[in-house]
Formats: C-alpha cells, sequence, structure tokens
C-alpha cells in the first residue's frame, strides 16, 4: 500500500516559526519609535528583495499599457482625421460665409452689453460704435428676425430702440398679395399690423417681413408671424395680432445690417 | 540527551528568573549593562533538552523580561531568545563532534548576535549610535560568558565545557 506524502515540519523548527511568528506578531503590534523605525526599514528590505518579482510584473503591465496606448493611437488618429474633415468643412463655410458677405445685407456682429428695460425707451446697448462704422438708424437684428434700429452712437458703443418699444414703428409686407402694413407693438412679445386691408386673403401663421420702403430697413426681413384675425364689420381694416419672431427675451448676441 | 523538562528543572528556571530580576548591573553609555542569567540557563538548556525545548524556554523567557522592562518594544527579547534557544539547542547535536573551545566560541558569537539584534531593535529610531550598539552588546556578551565560565567550572563542574 502507497505511503501518502505528507510534507513532513520537524517540531522545533515548528515551534522556531511558531515563536518566531508570535513575537513579531507582537513587536509590530507596538507603535514605539524604535518598532516604527524597524517597519521603515523592513519595508525597505521587502521592497529590495522583491524588486525582481516587481521588474517582472511590471514588464507584463508594460505590455498591457502599450497595448491601452495603441489602442488610444488609434482612437485619436480617427478623432484626428475627422478633425481634419471638420477644418476643411469650416473653410468651406467660410468660403461661402464670404460669399454671402457680397449680397446686399452686409452685417456685424456685436454683443449686448446692457439691457436697459426698465426705462420708458426699451433700449440695448450693443458693443459696436462709430468706429465699426455703426451709425444712427441701421437695422438690428438676431437670426429670426428684426429687433430694433440703433438711435445712438459713439466711438465704441451703440444704443438700439427695441421692437417691443411703444414709440417703434416698422412698414411691413405680407401674404400672397405683399399687402402693405404697419406693425406696432403692444405688449411682451405681441404686436399688432395696422392698415392691412380686408380683401386680402390672410391666414394664421404667416410671416410679416419689412417692406423696404422705409429708409432705413432692407426689405424682406422677418418681423412677425400671424397668430390672429379679426375682420370687423365697423373697421375698414383687419385686426391682425403678430406675435415677433426675434427672442426678445434673451439675446445676447445681435447682427447690425450696415 | 533528555526529552521531557524534569520538575527541578522547572523550579530552577523559575529561580533564575527570579534571580534576574534582583541581580545589580553597571551603567554604559546610559544604557544599563545586567548579566543576562536567562541566557546562560538557556545553554543548559539546549544542552540538555535540545532544540524544541530550548526554543520554548527562550520565548517564554524573552515574553516575561520584555512584560517587566521592555514594554516599549515587545516581543522584541521573545523574538531574540527564541532564536538563541534554536542556536543553542541546534549545539546539543554538536556536542560530540565540536571540541569545547569551538563550542565556546560557537556559543560566544550566539550571545553575541542575540545581543546586537535586541540593541539593535533597542536603539531602532533612536539617537543611539552604532559604537554604543556594538559595545554594549559586546560587554553584555563578555559578562555572560565569563559568569558562564565561572558557573560551569565552579558549580555545574564543565557540563558545558566537558
Amino acid at each position: 500500500m502507497p505511503r501518502s506524502k505528507v510534507p513532513y515540519i520537524p517540531k522545533d523548527v515548528l515551534a522556531l516559526i511558531l515563536t518566531l511568528s508570535l513575537s513579531a506578531l507582537l513587536l509590530f503590534t507596538r507603535t514605539s519609535p524604535q518598532v516604527q523605525q524597524l517597519k521603515f526599514q523592513l519595508s525597505i528590505l521587502l521592497n529590495k528583495v522583491a524588486y525582481p518579482l516587481t521588474w517582472y510584473k511590471g514588464i507584463f503591465s508594460i505590455r498591457e499599457e502599450n497595448q491601452v496606448l495603441k489602442y488610444q493611437l488609434v482612437q485619436l488618429t480617427l478623432l484626428n482625421s475627422e478633425l481634419e474633415s471638420y477644418r476643411k468643412e469650416n473653410e468651406r463655410l467660410k468660403e461661402m460665409l464670404n460669399f454671402s458677405n457680397f449680397q446686399p445685407l452686409q452685417f456685424i456682429t456685436a454683443n449686448v452689453v446692457n439691457h436697459n428695460f426698465g426705462l420708458p425707451a426699451q433700449s440695448v446697448t450693443l458693443n459696436v460704435g462709430t468706429e465699426d462704422k455703426v451709425i444712427k438708424n441701421l437695422t438690428v437684428m438676431d437670426q429670426n428676425g428684426l429687433l430694433g434700429k440703433t438711435v445712438q452712437t459713439t466711438g465704441k458703443a451703440s444704443m438700439v430702440q427695441l421692437i417691443t418699444d411703444k414709440n417703434f414703428r416698422v412698414s411691413i409686407r405680407i401674404g400672397e398679395d405683399r399687402a402693405l402694413g404697419l406693425f406696432i407693438p403692444t405688449h411682451g412679445k405681441y404686436g399688432i399690423l395696422d392698415g392691412v386691408r380686408k380683401s386680402m386673403p390672410l391666414s394664421v401663421g404667416e410671416i410679416a417681413y419689412t417692406s423696404g420702403i422705409s429708409e432705413i430697413y432692407p426689405p424682406n426681413i422677418p418681423v412677425a408671424k400671424v397668430i390672429s384675425i379679426d375682420k370687423r364689420d365697423d373697421q375698414p381694416f383687419q385686426h391682425v395680432v403678430v406675435e415677433l419672431l426675434a427672442s426678445i427675451d434673451s439675446f445676447d448676441f445681435v447682427f447690425v445690417v450696415l | 540527551m533528555k526529552h521531557s523538562l524534569s520538575l527541578p528543572f522547572v523550579g530552577f528556571a523559575i529561580l533564575v528568573l527570579v534571580l534576574q530580576t534582583f541581580i545589580p548591573g553597571f551603567s554604559l553609555g546610559g544604557e544599563k549593562i545586567v548579566p543576562d542569567l536567562l541566557l546562560i540557563f538557556m545553554v543548559y538548556a539546549g544542552l540538555l533538552y535540545g532544540r524544541f525545548s530550548s526554543i520554548l524556554i527562550g520565548f517564554g523567557f524573552g515574553l516575561v523580561q520584555d512584560f517587566a522592562s521592555h514594554f516599549e518594544i515587545i516581543g522584541a527579547m521573545a523574538f531574540t531568545k527564541s532564536l538563541t534557544g534554536f542556536g543553542l539547542g541546534s549545539l546539543a547535536l554538536y556536542r560530540t563532534v565540536w571540541p569545547p573551545i569551538i563550542r565556546a566560541l560557537i556559543v560566544t558569537s550566539i550571545f553575541l548576535l542575540h545581543f546586537l539584534l535586541f540593541f539593535f531593535i533597542k536603539f531602532n529610531g533612536t539617537p543611539a549610535s552604532t559604537a554604543l550598539l556594538f559595545q554594549v552588546a559586546i560587554l553584555h556578551t563578555l559578562v555572560g560568558i565569563i559568569i558562564l565560565w565561572i558557573l560551569d567550572k565552579a558549580i555545574i563542574r564543565n557540563l558545558f565545557s566537558r
């Protein structure tokens, strides 16, 4: 019958290991300066002893790190090519923008630096002025529609009378017949179109554009959208309520049409 | 070599422990030099009972010494005395092989290593110099060896040096 091979440890060696372990355990539970220093020295010693193992493990970690870096490199290369395509697209768009600059409507971008809604005349202040070729009575608009006109300019700033101001008026054209009318603000973002004849077919949602009759506003700038129409018998014109297209609640950048 | 500790031996061990508590010493560089009677006792324990008993006796003595006078480094003396017990117990295996002078040299080396290791732990992290560590360890060793030689020649009748 084969005898099982159980590793044999002499009892004196076992006793030595046990007593040394117990002693070390007791010693390292202390927090005296001697023990602290001993722990520190032992950790340095262990680091030195374990250096080959650390080095060996380091090789594998470097290999893994290398793989991760390669993966990231591929991703960055793809991203780079994507950015390159964006750059070209940007150039194309810039070319298109330059093309639009040659259109009749030339404008500059301006920052709104102050809102003067508390004043009787609703106005804002822009950071562009005569130095930027901004003069009085220039059209101010945002990407959606008409916002107002410049009423006062200095070298580096100009004041804009907003379309919501009670004294603001602008001549408009609306409908298939391009009928003339006059936009008059009422409250908030709402206003009315005055002078639109009754025979003019009009429907809700139609857009009123600047007529171009005025010397201030160029033609075909969107002004407002029809939200209700009322044809009263006792009135010679339609009562058209409109909503402004420009974002008058929040705007930081505007365009000044030169 | 005996395998189990005899009652008189255990009683003698307790007596040595008590003696160790009251034995006078002298000062060197702020460190008190006290003859280590327990270590001398361990030489005979190793010769008579071998490694296993010697290790356990060393551990027990060390723990008592730690609790009695080295509480801040408790376990240090138990550690060194266990190791010393192993060394002194191993000496019994070569008792008939090595001549007395070699055995004396080995015991001296074991004593010196014991004290060097213990005082290394004790002086670690303190301003004590390496020179002081060696001085104290050598002095303790010399004192221990002299007492062992006197005891062996005068009282125990050449048990160690026979």
